[in-house]
């Protein structure tokens, strides 16, 4: 790879950076129009043996909208100091206002000598190059020509009416397989399934080494898999095929192919040890790096490619040379806080170039299990759609010979005739295959419909929810700007310098105090998990979205940069950070995590389980009193019949009791309080949500109101009365629990509170009055209740419960004023 | 007749016979009795016409490169059946359909069966012999998987082809049991009498094909449970009640898992709708109180939605219920011990049969049903014998037929 060949690759790639960075990146869209590429090679008078190459690099038609050429030229000079080349440009502003059209055609030049061979080779890695981009740009066209001594030759680049697989970003996959594997032809139309089928894994923060770190990203790198199975040519339908080979593709940011510094030896040491991307054993399978990588194939050409050999497990068993192709993208991309230039792009391309592969390594194990993860359900889908193909093709063979049966078998030969003469067949036994032919390729065609159908289906899907997710930070964020005016933006200027600072702060003083790097680089900390760690962050992701898919989409676009810049910054936009913090992370804090929030952990759970609930007590203090008056048995004869296994054993079976005492207060207190708290209080503090929260709680019993109107089981107004006042008692009543919640920082109290209170119903206040006992009675009430509010600090005390992690979150988020966690 | 056994004196019939008279008035102010079952079979070549016009218009859809599907009623929902008084549960001329395609994974290996199936029907139609469903399963049980499988596709046949399945030259085998006063010769020439003593006769198997019935019967008594048929039998009710004729129909356990229970055969259904249509005698159930026996009761009388499709040749609408009625239960002062209480698939059977279109019709039945609802007992046809051993026979059938006691 010579002069040529790198200009061209340096200035594609800064032209499309620049494309992409003009027109709006967070709109997804794809990058659409025609590049010309031209190389006019003649006999250089200076030296022999060598050709005068002119390469030109022109848009034809509409392609920059409002891009400034000159200060274009001299970024674009600034970056490619490499190059030798003489770089000249003609732009003809003058022929083309600007202001009138819009459209500024362009064109550029460089000369550069080079060999005859040289320039060949140049000439098929450009062809490469450009084959790898239009597989993610598929809205681009190259119209790549050269001219050497007059010879000319040209070819278009382009896949615009191929289907694709939006992968969000402004990028899509072309999902035809003819791009990535070669088939040899055969006569019939034998052909399986020529769409690939890709898998998006979930997105993985890589970790950049301290010693490659030097430069300043404000952002994160993300990796994200996909993996696709291309079928091999022939249909086995009675045995699933096995992998051949293992082709990875790998692109960087915007979708552009990364070019390996060390080209010469495409397979960097990360890829050279073929068990660090995935544990090929639990496939059965022995890959070795394949060096034989032709230049000259029409075929993308992958960047990193193995080959299977058969295990030692199965010797016998003889591996076929063209059994199916894995097919592995790998997107790294970058996202920032702030919205990305140009040049930091082109800065991550050069630090992924050159050090990518200490990058990998040292993200390793989360790059690994993201890659095994999505390969997994790759196979998976395959192995489903092999199924239902065998079924397929068993059902058509159990048809046709059912009609060949009549057929043969019928005695009127009008029949027979018709039939013949509708399938074109001249006797049964062309008329049978005919009949095989016609109904498989009908069928399979519909299968297969139906199968890209869903890949289609995925996609927009994926769209949508990407949206949703994305419209939601979105607008809240906008509001708050909107809110809180230019301070707001002061703020955040200042907390973004102050931010560069840290950063900057933290890359050198990363060595010698690693525990404050944690909270700010929690993916790191992720990286370095062990597997089970790795295992526990899947299952994360799993339980976060109803989906691989919409957890990948989540994290695409600029959603993926919002959520970027709340890791970023934990202080930052102060009403969305706990929140997205409480929704995203295990690994926030090690202290937060969102069982820990949810109040499910296991410090001072005894106190927690006790103590609330003997504050119950005291608070119904007169109530007790009063059904232990009203009992009939005395008290040794109640606790006999309490501990009695026989009791509980009924209590257990009785459906009523169990949804009262059990389930209810648990499933209410999981809903109102352990996932609405953590969410409530960082928005508005403490003490509103201690308020606000219970308020749900309230009007979730108001479908009382529907039923009993249904059933008119009493006038309007006292269903609305009765409704009102379940509404306050059961808000009242939702306060204390949250209240409890808060101060223990554990569901325990509250669900036994509950279950509790639940048992004894509100108080019969009116029986008590009229109680031959009244005055011992009234007393324990008033005694139940003064006990009650002189114990309810000390007993809720936030230290007899240890470190509250809703109070650690809020004072992480810069709210250390909460006044209910002291 | 000469060796008719002496039954009880004319006056007990009067009622009966009364009854009878206005079943016949009935049929006649409904004008023309209902195109009567067995009148159109579809001949052997008419079968063969719609098979092989069935292939055709798969290869022709194929030819089309259309992926060629089948087309058949939609018989599991009640908005397909309409209810007529005069013929039970019918299909709506313009029920809606289901498709089984043969592109979708889904339908596709059933697509495949139905071929299967029909070109057996077709070697079976061919060759002029009959299969039992059995039989079909069994030639590649591995391929059907269970003989529920293969019985839906031959009622979706049957249906998509609208010809009876005798037409098909599918036989099920009979389960059935008559005796009495009838007298009747097979296809073949068997004669068959019915009229002896202690032992009953098989319900033939081709009901189509019997001829000269012969009866004196006043008449026909349909029995739910084997059991009991046996006991009356044992009793000698029916040379006590002569005329008359007992038919029952041993359960068949069609599906085991959903129902538990079995519903009436074919053959005896198409028997009891053959004996009414030969000679208008009144017809009575005697079932269990509980609500698999009304089940089956409504079966014979209006029919089940799966073979709604055939509902013209196989229901008999001028069925009464005789017994076990839930009100004889208090009327009789049965002993609470010997009831049993409704189970919870009891509850939602009986809850089903009451939503049913036939209910509203039928307001005597709704109160017996509600009865049973209230007191949620049902009782076995046994829980007569709480009272005395022959109840049944001595007591209970002779004063009911005497004095009218069926809705």
């Amino acid at each position: 790879m010579e002069g040529t060949a790198v200009a061209v690759f340096e200035i594609l790639r800064f032209l499309i950076i620049h494309w992409k960075c003009n027109i709006d990146v967070s709109k997804g869209a794809l990058l659409e129009g025609q590049l010309e590429i031209s190389i006019e090679g003649l006999h250089s008078k200076h030296q022999a043996n060598a050709l005068h190459c002119v390469t030109t690099i022109a848009s034809a038609g509409s392609l920059f909208g409002g891009m400034v050429l000159k200060k274009f030229l001299k970024e674009i000079q600034s970056t490619l100091p490499g190059i030798s080349a003489k770089l000249t440009w003609t732009s003809e502003e003058g022929s083309y206002p600007q202001d009138m059209t819009g459209v500024t055609p362009f064109q550029m030049t460089f000369e550069v000598d080079e060999k005859p061979r040289t320039l060949m080779t140049d000439c098929l890695v450009i062809k490469h190059f450009l084959r790898k981009i239009i597989m993610v740009h598929p809205k681009v066209r190259f119209n790549f020509s050269v001219k050497v001594n007059g010879i000319f030759s040209t070819e278009i680049f382009g896949v615009e009416n191929e289907p694709t697989l939006n992968l969000g970003n402004g990028i899509a996959l072309v999902v035809d397989s003819q791009h990535y594997v070669s088939r040899p032809n055969f006569g019939t139309i034998e052909s399986h399934c020529s769409r690939i089928h890709p898998v998006l894994g979930h997105p993985v923060i890589l970790f950049i080494p301290e010693d490659v770190a030097g430069m300043d990203l404000l952002g994160e790198l993300i990796l994200t898999p996909a993996a696709a199975l291309c079928p091999s040519p022939k249909v086995s339908s009675n045995q699933l095929n096995r992998i051949s080979s293992v082709s990875i593709f790998l692109y960087g940011p915007l979708g552009l192919p990364l070019i390996l510094s060390t080209w010469e030896q495409p397979v960097t040491t990360f890829f050279k040890d073929t068990s660090s991307l995935i544990d090929w054993k639990k496939y059965h399978l022995c890959i070795v790096p394949n060096l034989d990588l032709k230049l000259d194939r029409d075929l993308v050409l992958p960047d990193v490619s193995y080959r299977a050999e058969s295990s030692e497990g199965d010797q016998s068993q003889n591996m076929d040379p063209q059994g199916q192709t894995l097919l592995l993208f790998l997107f790294v991309d970058f996202h920032s806080a702030f919205p990305v230039q140009q040049m930091e792009i082109w800065g991550v391309y050069t630090l992924l170039t050159t050090h990518l592969n200490a990058i990998l390594v040292e993200s390793h194990s989360v790059v690994q299990g993201s890659i095994q993860f999505t390969v997994d359900q790759v196979l998976e889908q395959h192995h489903q759609a092999a199924k239902a193909q065998q079924k397929l093709q068993a059902s058509l063979s159990v048809a046709v010979n059912s009609i060949m049966s009549i057929l043969t078998g019928s005695t009127r030969s009008s029949f027979r005739k018709m039939c013949l003469q509708t399938l074109q067949a001249a006797d049964t036994q062309e008329f049978e295959t005919k009949l095989h032919k016609v109904f498989r390729e009908i069928t399979q065609h519909q299968f297969l419909h139906h199968c890209s159908c869903e890949v289609k289906q995925l996609t927009l899907e994926k769209k949508d929810s990407a949206q949703g997710t994305e419209d939601v930070p979105d607008n809240s964020s906008r509001e708050l700007l909107a809110g809180t005016n230019g301070q707001a933006e002061n703020k955040r200027l200042k907390r973004g310098s102050l931010r560069m600072e840290e950063m900057r702060a933290l890359h050198s003083a990363r060595a010698p105090s690693p525990s404050e790097a944690a909270p700010h680089r929690p993916e790191a900390t992720a990286a370095t998990l062990t597997p089970s760690g790795r295992a526990a962050l899947k299952a994360h992701g799993r339980a976060l979205a109803p989906g691989r898919v919409s957890l990948g989409s989540r994290l695409e676009g600029p959603s993926r940069r919002h959520q970027a810049a709340l890791h970023q910054r934990p202080g930052g936009v102060q009403s969305l950070t706990p929140v997205r913090a409480a929704l995203e992370g295990t690994h926030r804090h090690p202290g937060t995590s969102l069982l820990t929030l949810m109040g499910f952990r296991l410090e001072g759970i005894f106190p927690a389980a006790l103590l609330p609930l003997l504050l119950t007590m005291i608070l119904f203090l007169g109530p007790l009193m009063q059904l232990s008056m009203d009992c009939p048995c005395d008290l040794a004869d109640g606790l006999k019949v309490v501990l009695a296994p026989r009791s509980w054993a009924r209590c257990l079976t009785d459906m009523r009791w169990l949804r009262n005492q059990v389930i209810a207060p648990l499933t209410e207190e999981l809903v109102f309080r352990a996932c609405m708290l953590p969410m409530l209080a960082p928005c508005m503090g403490l003490g509103p949500a201690v308020f606000t929260c219970p308020l749900f709680f309230g009007v979730a019993h108001f479908h009382h109101i529907i039923e009993q109107l249904r059933f008119r089981q009493s006038s309007v107004g006292n269903i609305f009365l009765s409704a009102a006042f379940q509404f306050s008692y059961t808000a009242v009543f939702g306060a204390y629990t949250a209240f409890l919640f808060i101060r223990t920082g554990h569901l325990i109290g509250p669900v036994l509170c509950h279950s509790f209170c639940n048992y004894m119903g509100f108080p019969a206040v009116c029986a008590a009055l009229e109680h031959p006992q009244r005055r011992p009675l009234l007393a324990g009430y008033a005694l139940g209740v003064g006990l009650f509010l002189l114990l309810l600090q000390p007993l809720t005390d936030p230290k007899l419960y240890g470190s509250l992690p809703l109070c650690v979150l809020l004072e992480r988020a810069g709210d250390s004023e909460a006044p209910l966690c002291s | 007749m000469a060796f008719a056994p002496m039954g009880p004196e004319a006056s007990f019939f009067e009622v009966l016979d009364r009854h009878r008279e206005s079943l016949l008035a009935a049929l006649r102010r409904g004008g023309q009795e209902p195109r009567s079952g067995g009148s159109r079979l579809a001949s052997s070549s008419e079968v063969l016409v719609s098979i092989e016009n069935i292939i055709q218009d798969i290869i022709t859809s194929l030819a089309r490169n259309e992926a060629p599907a089948f087309t058949i009623d939609n018989r599991s929902s009640w908005e397909n059946i309409k209810f007529e008084d005069s013929v039970g549960l019918q299909m709506v001329s313009h029920c809606t359909t289901r498709k089984i395609k043969s592109d979708s994974p889904k339908s596709v290996k059933k697509f495949a069966l139905i071929l299967k199936i029909l070109s057996m029907i077709y070697k079976l139609v061919q060759s002029n012999t009959y299969a039992t469903k059995r039989d079909i399963y069994y030639t590649d049980s591995q391929l059907f998987g269970n003989q529920t499988v293969v019985d839906n596709i031959i009622n979706d046949i049957s249906c998509m082809l609208k010809v009876s399945r005798r037409s098909l030259h599918i036989l099920s085998t009979s389960k059935g049991l008559i005796a009495g006063n009838l007298r009747y010769i097979e296809e073949d020439g068997t004669k068959v009498n019915c009229t002896c003593g202690a032992t009953a006769v098989a319900v033939p198997s081709n009901i189509q094909g019997i001829r000269n019935l012969v009866t004196d019967a006043k008449f026909v008594l349909i029995v739910e449970k084997d059991a009991t048929f046996q006991r009356l039998l044992d009793d000698n009710f029916c040379n006590k009640l002569s005329p008359c004729i007992m038919i029952t129909s041993t359960p068949v356990f069609q599906h085991l898992k959903s129902k538990g229970k079995g519903v009436p055969d074919l053959n005896t259904r198409l028997l009891v709708r053959k004996l009414w249509d030969t000679f208008h005698v009144p017809v009575f159930t005697l079932v269990d109180a509980d609500p698999h026996g009304i089940e089956i009761m409504c079966i014979y009388k209006y029919g089940s939605m799966s073979m709604s499709f055939e509902a013209h040749r196989l229901t008999v609408p001028a069925i009464r219920w005789l017994g076990l009625l839930p009100s004889d239960l208090k009327r009789l002062n049965v002993p609470k011990d010997s009831l049993i209480p409704l189970t919870n698939r009891d509850q939602m059977k009986l809850d089903s049969i009451l939503r049913r279109p036939y209910v509203t019709c039928q307001p005597f039945w709704r109160k017996e049903m509600e009865i049973m609802a209230d007191s949620k007992m049902k009782a076995e046809i046994q829980a007569l014998t709480f009272l005395s051993s022959d109840y049944l026979s001595r007591v209970y059938l002779p004063n009911k037929l005497k004095f009218g006691g069926w809705i």
